[in-house]
C-alpha cells in the first residue's frame, strides 16, 4: 500500500519537473545560443594611450542580448600592462549606463580579449562603448583598430579618439550575442530532458520493484 | 530482448537510415567551396596515377585516398560534386553494410543506435562531405574492428584476409588510421593469446601480409617522416591542445553538447565494464561485447595518447582531426553498450535525443557549407564585373592554391609581381587580404592608377575585399 502511494508521486514529481525544465527551455529562454559578429580584417592601427583620453566606439547592436565585448588593446611591449581596463556604456543621449571593470593583467596584447558584459539593450538603437584605463602604472594601453570600410563589425559607425573623430576607422572589436535557440535546438534539449526523465522513471521503477520483491522474501 | 521485427524489415530499418543519412549528406554537397586542403586534393588529381603517388610522396600523407578518388574521376568527371560523392560513399557503407555486421553480432537495437551515432556525432557530420580521406579512414578501420572481432569469435579466414586488406587500406589512407589499425591488431593479439592461442598462428600471418603489402610504400614514408620531423605546420600540444580536442569532436554549437556527448562517454564506459563482469554469472557472449566495445574506445585513445607521445618525443605532428578515422569505433563503442542497458522506453527516448541531435548538427552543417562563407556572392560577384580586358590580383601567395580552382593562370596574378607601369590591363580587381599591406592612393597615383572600394568577399576561410584599380 505504501509503495503505491509513493511511486506516483515519484512520477509526478519526475513529470514536473520534465515540465518545468521543458518550459525553461522554451519559452522562458533559459538556455540560449550565441552569435559571433565577424569582421573582416586588414592591417591594425593604434589609438594614443586610453589613460586620459578614451577610446569610443559608436555602435548599433544587431541582437538584443549581448554577452561579451572582445577588445584589442597594445601593451606597448609589456610597458602598459598594469591597473583596470573599463568598459563605458552610453545610451544614444550619452548617459552612462553600465562600467564594467577588467584587470588589463589578464588581458591579451594585440588580440581580442573578450570582457563578459551581459547586458540587455535594445537591438537597432545606437549605443557607445568608452575604453579608458585607470590605475595604469607608467603606461596606459593603447586600442588597435582598422578602416570602417568593408571591416566592420557592422554594430560599427563612428570611432572616437577623446572627442575627435577618426575618419573611417572601426575599433577591432568583436561582440557576442546571447540569441534564443532555434526550434531544432529547442527540441534538442526537451528531447534530452525527455530522455533523462524516462531514465529516473525506469530506475524508479526498477528500485521499487527491486524493494517490494526485498520485502516480500522478508515477510516469507 | 527478442524483436519482432522480421530479418527482412531489420535489413529494411538499417538501409533507409543508411539511406536517409546519404540523402543529408548528398544535400550538404552542391556548393563551391573549398578549404586549402581540399585543394590540395583537386590540384592533385589533375595528375595521372604515377604524378599522384608522386605528390603525395612529396606531402605528408599516403596515397590511397587519392587514388581512389582519381579512379572516381575518371569514370565520373572531375567535378566537385562528384569528388563529394567520393567521400560520401565509405559513410554509406559503413552505415548499411556495417550496420548489417553490427546487427547480426549485437542486434538490431545497436545496429540502429550505430547509424544514428556515426551520423550524428558531430565532427563527422562535416568531415564526410570534405574532398578529404577522413570518411575512407572511418570505412576501413570500423570494418577492420568488425572483422577482427568476427575473427575472433568466428575463426574464419575470410574474417582474418578482411582484416589484412582494410588494415593496410588504412595505413594507405592516413598514418594515423595505420597506428589505429597497429593498436587493433595489437588488441587482438591480446585477445588470442589470452582466449584463444591456437589462432596466433592466423594473426601472425595477417600481420606479415600486411607489411609485406604496406612494405612498398615504406621508403616514401620514412622520407615523408624524415621531412616532417625537420619542418611541419602542426603548434605544439599543450594541456589546453589536448582540452580542445573534446569540443573539436564533440561541440554542437550551443551549450553544454561536449558535456552532453562526454557524458554518454561516461556512461557506456560503465556499461562496458559492468558488462565484463557479467563473466561471473556464465555470460560469455555479454563479456565479449563488453570487451569488444572497450576496445573500441581504447583505440582512439590509444591514437591520441600515441600523437600527443610522438609530438612530445620528435616534433608536433598531431592535431586533433587526425582522431576522425576513429569515429565509427566510437559509435560502436556507444551503440554497444547503450543499446544492452537500455529498454523499450529509454531506447526510444534515446534514439529520439540523438535524432534531434543529429538535427542540430545538420542545420550546422547547412549553415556551414551553404552560408558561412562569401564564396558564391564573390564568385558571382567577379563574373559579373571581370571583363576581358581585366585581371584578377591576389596578393596572398599561399592562397593560391585555392585560387587555381576558381581561376585559370590567365585570369589572375599575383600583385606583388605586378609593374604597373606596363600593365595593360584595363581593370584590376584586387582580393585585398591582411597578409600583404593594401596599396595606398599615393602609390597607386604615382603610377597612375586609383582604387575604389567594392565590397567585402571571401572565399571559405579566407576573408579579403575587393579593390577595383583603374587608370587614372
Amino acid at each position: 500500500m505504501t509503495r503505491i502511494k509513493q511511486q506516483p508521486i515519484g512520477v509526478w514529481m519526475t513529470l514536473l519537473c520534465m515540465a518545468v525544465l521543458w518550459c525553461m527551455v522554451w519559452p522562458a529562454g533559459l538556455i540560449k545560443d550565441e552569435l559571433i559578429s565577424r569582421t573582416a580584417a586588414d592591417y591594425s592601427m593604434n589609438t594614443g594611450p586610453v589613460g586620459e583620453v578614451a577610446a569610443i566606439q559608436e555602435f548599433v547592436p544587431q541582437y538584443d542580448h549581448i554577452k561579451s565585448i572582445g577588445v584589442d588593446i597594445g601593451k606597448l611591449d609589456g610597458a602598459a600592462n598594469q591597473g583596470t581596463l573599463y568598459l563605458h556604456l552610453y545610451n544614444e543621449n550619452l548617459e552612462e549606463f553600465a562600467q564594467i571593470p577588467q584587470d588589463i593583467e589578464e588581458m591579451k596584447d594585440g588580440e581580442l580579449t573578450d570582457i563578459p558584459v551581459n547586458l540587455k539593450l535594445e537591438a537597432g538603437r545606437r549605443y557607445y562603448v568608452g575604453i579608458l584605463c585607470e590605475e595604469f602604472g607608467d603606461a596606459a594601453p593603447i586600442v588597435h583598430y582598422r578602416s570602417l570600410s568593408g571591416n566592420g563589425p557592422s554594430e560599427n559607425l563612428h570611432f572616437y579618439y577623446g572627442p575627435n573623430v577618426i575618419e573611417d576607422a572601426s575599433a577591432n572589436i568583436r561582440y557576442i550575442y546571447r540569441i534564443p535557440l532555434t526550434l531544432s535546438q529547442i527540441l534538442f534539449y526537451d528531447s534530452l530532458i525527455l530522455l533523462l526523465g524516462v531514465c529516473i522513471l525506469r530506475l524508479g521503477k526498477r528500485a521499487g520493484r527491486e524493494t517490494g520483491e526485498k520485502s516480500g522474501e522478508e515477510h516469507a | 530482448m527478442k524483436s519482432n521485427v522480421s530479418n527482412r524489415q531489420q535489413q529494411g530499418i538499417l538501409l533507409g537510415l543508411a539511406l536517409l543519412f546519404f540523402l543529408c549528406y548528398l544535400s550538404l554537397c552542391f556548393n563551391n567551396n573549398i578549404w586549402t586542403d581540399e585543394a590540395f586534393t583537386i590540384e592533385l588529381l589533375h595528375s595521372d596515377f604515377a604524378g599522384i603517388l608522386k605528390g603525395t610522396a612529396s606531402d605528408v600523407h599516403p596515397p590511397l585516398y587519392y587514388l581512389i578518388a582519381k579512379c572516381f574521376t575518371l569514370a565520373f568527371g572531375d567535378s566537385l560534386l562528384c569528388l563529394k560523392l567520393v567521400s560520401i560513399l565509405p559513410m554509406f557503407l559503413c552505415m548499411s553494410w556495417g550496420a548489417l555486421i553490427v546487427r547480426r553480432r549485437f542486434g538490431l537495437r545497436a545496429a540502429v543506435l550505430y547509424s544514428i551515432l556515426l551520423g550524428v556525432i558531430p565532427c563527422t557530420m562535416e568531415y564526410a562531405v570534405q574532398v578529404r580521406m577522413y570518411s575512407w579512414a572511418i570505412f576501413f578501420l570500423t570494418f577492420m574492428a568488425l572483422w577482427a572481432y568476427e575473427a575472433y569469435l568466428e575463426q574464419g579466414l575470410r574474417f582474418y584476409a578482411g582484416i589484412v586488406l582494410t588494415s593496410v587500406a588504412a595505413a594507405y589512407t592516413h598514418y594515423f588510421a595505420f597506428v589505429s589499425a597497429i593498436l587493433i591488431y595489437g588488441f587482438l593479439f591480446l585477445a588470442l593469446l589470452i582466449g584463444k592461442r591456437r589462432e596466433l598462428l592466423k594473426w601472425l600471418l595477417s600481420v606479415i601480409a600486411s607489411l609485406v603489402l604496406f612494405a612498398p610504400w615504406m621508403p616514401y614514408m620514412e622520407l615523408q617522416v624524415k621531412g616532417v620531423s625537420r619542418n611541419y605546420w602542426i603548434e605544439e600540444i599543450t594541456g589546453e591542445t589536448v582540452k580542445a580536442f573534446f569540443p573539436f569532436l564533440f561541440d554542437m554549437g550551443i551549450p553544454g553538447t561536449t558535456a552532453f556527448w562526454l557524458g554518454f562517454l561516461a556512461l557506456s564506459l560503465f556499461f562496458a565494464i559492468r558488462m565484463m563482469l557479467s563473466a561471473r554469472t556464465g555470460q560469455k557472449e555479454e563479456v565479449g561485447a563488453g570487451l569488444f566495445a572497450l576496445l573500441c574506445l581504447l583505440v582512439p585513445v590509444g591514437t591520441a595518447l600515441t600523437g600527443i607521445t610522438a609530438s612530445a618525443l620528435i616534433r608536433p605532428v598531431f592535431i586533433v582531426r587526425y582522431l576522425l578515422p576513429c569515429m565509427g569505433l566510437l559509435a560502436l563503442f556507444l551503440a554497444i553498450t547503450l543499446s544492452r542497458y537500455a529498454d523499450k522506453a529509454v531506447y526510444g527516448a534515446l534514439l529520439l535525443c540523438f535524432l534531434c541531435a543529429g538535427l542540430v548538427d545538420y542545420k550546422q552543417s547547412v549553415y556551414r557549407e551553404y552560408e558561412w562563407t562569401h564564396t558564391a556572392e564573390t564568385e558571382a560577384f567577379l563574373d559579373a564585373h571581370v571583363g576581358e580586358r581585366d585581371i584578377i590580383a591576389y596578393n596572398y601567395e599561399s592562397y593560391k592554391f585555392i585560387y587555381d580552382y576558381y581561376w585559370s593562370d590567365e585570369e589572375k596574378v599575383l600583385w606583388q609581381g605586378m609593374d604597373l607601369d606596363n600593365t595593360e590591363y584595363e581593370n584590376i580587381w584586387l582580393l585585398d587580404t591582411i597578409y600583404w599591406p593594401t596599396p595606398t592612393e599615393e602609390y597607386l597615383a604615382e603610377h597612375g592608377f586609383q582604387k575604389t572600394f567594392m565590397g567585402n568577399f571571401g572565399i571559405e576561410h579566407n576573408d579579403f575585399k575587393i579593390f577595383r584599380i583603374t587608370r587614372l
